[in-house]
C-alpha cells in the first residue's frame, strides 16, 4: 500500500537528483558524527576501547590443582602426582597447555599443577545470550496468549470477550515497569517464581495484549465471506479459524507484529530491574568495572540495533515469501 | 396465502426443503422475512426473483443457517434447522455458491477444493485430489489446479467455487446471484455449469437477475418482495401470464 503510494508520488514529482541528496545525508551525518567527538574531547573523556573486548570474551584459566598432597615423579614421558603417603594412588597429569610443575616437586593439596586456557563469553556476551533467551521465550508465550486473547475479543461468547477486553485495558493502562514488579514481587512471591521466569511471564503479558489487538484487527480485516465460506461447507468455526482466517491474517499481521516484537526486545531491558542479567544490566556492571561509559552504552546500543535487525531482516524475508504463494 | 399454503402441503411428501412460516428480523430492525413458506422437492430447480432488498439472500442464507430465523420452521432433510443440533452436519449436505465467489485466497485451486473433504468428510488428501481434478474437468478448469484465486478471471473463480461446493457431494446446491459479479462475456460460462447440473438431477435453489435462466432451468420461480413471497409458479405461467400486479410491474421493470 505505502509502497503504492511512494511511486505513485515519485511519478508525480520532477525526480532529484538521488546521489546528491544521499550524499548530502551522509556528509551531515558525518558533521554530526565529529561534533560530538569533539564535543567528548572539550569534556576531557579519555576513550578507552581497548578496554572493553575482555568483557565480551576473554580467555579463562580452568587450573587442575592437586587433590592431595604428594610429589610429582616423572614416569616415561608422563608427570605424575604420587600421594605421599599411598603410593598406589596417584594422577597423571595430562591434556594441560600450561604444566607449572616439575619433577621432583612436593605438591600440597590445592595446589595448581597447572591450566588449560578456553575462551569464555564475558558479561557482554552473556547479556546477550539473555537478552535473546528472554525475548524468544516472552515471544512465543506473547504470540500464544495473544492469539488467545485476540481470538476471544471477536469470540460470540460474551464472557470471553469481557475477558479479553480487561486482559488487554488492564496491560495497556499500566507502564512495563509496574508490571513487572508486581509480577516479580508479588506473584513471584505467591507462586515462588524465579526472576527469569517472572521477567519472561511479565514480558509475555504485556506484549500478548498488543498481540491480541493486532490479531484481532488482522482477523477483522479478513472478509466475512471466508468465514461464510467454510462454515457452509460443514466446517467448524474452529476450523475455519485454524485452516482459513488465521492463515490469511497473518500475512497481513506480520509487518505489526515484527514491530512488536522489535518493541519487545528494546523492552526487555527493563527486565534488569529485577536484577536479570541482561544485555542491559551487563552493560551497567561493566560500567562500573571499567568506568568507560561511553564506550559501553555505544557498544550497548549497537548490540540491540543487531539484534533488531537481524529480526526486521527474516521478517523481511518471511514477508516476501508469502507474497509470492499469493 | 391461501394458495401458498395448499401447494405446500400438496408437496411436502417427497420435499427435501419444507419452510414454514419464517420469520427473519436483523438485530437492527429490519423485518426482512415475513411469513414465508416454500418447499423444494428432491431434484427440483427453483429459481428465486426479485428486486433489491427484498429478502431473497435471507431467505436463502436462512436454509443453511448462516441466518437465524426468529420465527417459523425450516426441514431440510429431515432435519428441523430450529432445534438446536449439529448445524454442520447438515451443512456438509447443502453446497453455496456466493456472488463475491469467496474462494479461500491462501490455497491453490486444488486445495480450495480439497480442504473440506479432507478436513470434514476426512478423505484421505489422494482421494480428495481425485476428486477435486474430476470436478475441475466437469468445470473445464483441469488447467487451473494449481493456481491462486487471484490468478483466475471471475467466470473462473466462480466455477472453481461452485466445484468447490460439489466436492462435498452435497444433496442440494444454493446460489446466491453467482453471475451478479462477473463481466458479461463471463456470465455463460457459470450459467452452463449450472445447467449441466441441473440435468445431472442437482436440486438446486437459485438467487438470479437471469431471467433467461430462470424460464429455461427453473421447475418453478418464486417471486419475493420486501420480505413477503408473493408469487410461486411453472416458469411458463410466472413469466407469460403474472398472476400478481406486483409481478406484473417487476417483470416490466427487468425484462
Ligand atoms: N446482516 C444484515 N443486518 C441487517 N440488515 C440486513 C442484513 N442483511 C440484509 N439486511 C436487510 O434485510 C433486507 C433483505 O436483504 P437481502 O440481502 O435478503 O435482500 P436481497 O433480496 O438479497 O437483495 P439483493 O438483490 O440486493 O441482494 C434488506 O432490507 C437488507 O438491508
Ligand atoms: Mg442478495
Amino acid at each position: 500500500m505505502s509502497k503504492r503510494i511512494e511511486t505513485h508520488v515519485k511519478q508525480m514529482e520532477r525526480q532529484p537528483n538521488a546521489l546528491l541528496w544521499h550524499g548530502l545525508f551522509v556528509l551531515i551525518v558525518l558533521a554530526v558524527s565529529i561534533g560530538f567527538y569533539k564535543a567528548a574531547q572539550t569534556i576531557e573523556y579519555s576513550w578507552r576501547w581497548e578496554r572493553l573486548p575482555q568483557y565480551f570474551v576473554y580467555e579463562a584459566e580452568d587450573h587442575l590443582s592437586a587433590p592431595f598432597d604428594g610429589e610429582i615423579v616423572l614416569e616415561g614421558e608422563r608427570l605424575k602426582l604420587e600421594n605421599e603417603l599411598d603410593r598406589d594412588q596417584f594422577i597423571v597429569i595430562e591434556n594441560l597447555e600450561i604444566v607449572s610443575v616439575s619433577d621432583g616437586d612436593l605438591i600440597f593439596e590445592g595446589d595448581s599443577l597447572g591450566y588449560s586456557s578456553q575462551w569464555t563469553a564475558g558479561p557482554i556476551l552473556k547479556g546477550v545470550a539473555v537478552t535473546i533467551e528472554l525475548s524468544l521465550y516472552a515471544g512465543v508465550l506473547a504470540i500464544i496468549l495473544g492469539t488467545l486473547a485476540g481470538l476471544a475479543k471477536i469470540s460470540p461468547n460474551p464472557m470471553l470477550r469481557d475477558f479479553a477486553t480487561l486482559y488487554v485495558e488492564l496491560i495497556r493502562g499500566t507502564p512495563l515497569l509496574v508490571q513487572i514488579f508486581i509480577v516479580y514481587f508479588f506473584i513471584g512471591t505467591v507462586l515462588d517464581l524465579d526472576r527469569f521466569t517472572a521477567g519472561v511471564i511479565a514480558l509475555a503479558v504485556f506484549t500478548g495484549a498488543y498481540v491480541a489487538e493486532i490479531v484481532r484487527s488482522g482477523i477483522e480485516s479478513i472478509h466475512k465471506g471466508q468465514m461464510e465460506a467454510g462454515r457452509s461447507l460443514g466446517m467448524t468455526y474452529g476450523q475455519t479459524m485454524r485452516d482459513i482466517i488465521l492463515p490469511q491474517a497473518f500475512k497481513r499481521v506480520l509487518p505489526p507484529l515484527a514491530g512488536q516484537f522489535i518493541n519487545l526486545i528494546k523492552d526487555s531491558s527493563l527486565v534488569s530491574v529485577i536484577s536479570i542479567t541482561d544485555l542491559t544490566k551487563a552493560g551497567r556492571e561493566v560500567v562500573s568495572s571499567t568506568f568507560s561509559p561511553f564506550e559501553v552504552w555505544l557498544s550497548v546500543a549497537l548490540l540491540y540495533l543487531v539484534i533488531t535487525g537481524v529480526l526486521s531482516f527474516v521478517v523481511r524475508r518471511l514477508e516476501r515469501k508469502y507474497a509470492n504463494a499469493r | 396465502m391461501q394458495m401458498q399454503d395448499e401447494a405446500f402441503v400438496a408437496a411436502s411428501k417427497e420435499s427435501i426443503i419444507e419452510a414454514s412460516h419464517v420469520e427473519k428480523i436483523y438485530p437492527g430492525g429490519v423485518h426482512a422475512l415475513k411469513n414465508v413458506s416454500a418447499c423444494v422437492k428432491t431434484g427440483e430447480v427453483v429459481v428465486i426473483v426479485g428486486p433489491s432488498g427484498s429478502g431473497k439472500s435471507t431467505f436463502l442464507r436462512t436454509l443453511n443457517q448462516l441466518e437465524t430465523i426468529n420465527d417459523g420452521e425450516i426441514v431440510v432433510d429431515g432435519i428441523s434447522l430450529t432445534t438446536p443440533g449439529d448445524v454442520n452436519k447438515l451443512r456438509e449436505e447443502i453446497g453455496m455458491v456466493f456472488q463475491s465467489f469467496n474462494l479461500f485466497a491462501h490455497l491453490t485451486v486444488l486445495d480450495n477444493l480439497c480442504l473440506a473433504p479432507m478436513k470434514v468428510r476426512g478423505l484421505k488428501r489422494k482421494e480428495a485430489e481425485d476428486r477435486a481434478k474430476e470436478l475441475l474437468l466437469r468445470v473445464g478448469l483441469s488447467d487451473k489446479a494449481g493456481s491462486y484465486p487471484s490468478q483466475l478471471s471471475g467466470g473462473q473463480q466462480q466455477r472453481v467455487a461452485i466445484a468447490r461446493a460439489l466436492a462435498m457431494r452435497p444433496k442440494i446446491m444454493l446460489f446466491d446471484e453467482p453471475t451478479s459479479a462477473l463481466d458479461p462475456e463471463m456470465v455463460g460460462e457459470v450459467l452452463d455449469v449450472m445447467k449441466s447440473l441441473a440435468h445431472h438431477g442437482m436440486t438446486m435453489v437459485v438467487v438470479t437477475h437471469e431471467m433467461g435462466f430462470a424460464r429455461e432451468v427453473a421447475d418453478r420461480v418464486l417471486f419475493m418482495e420486501s420480505g413477503e413471497l408473493v408469487v410461486e409458479d411453472t416458469p411458463q405461467a410466472f413469466f407469460d401470464t403474472p398472476k400478481s400486479e406486483r409481478l406484473q410491474k417487476f417483470l416490466s421493470q427487468v425484462l
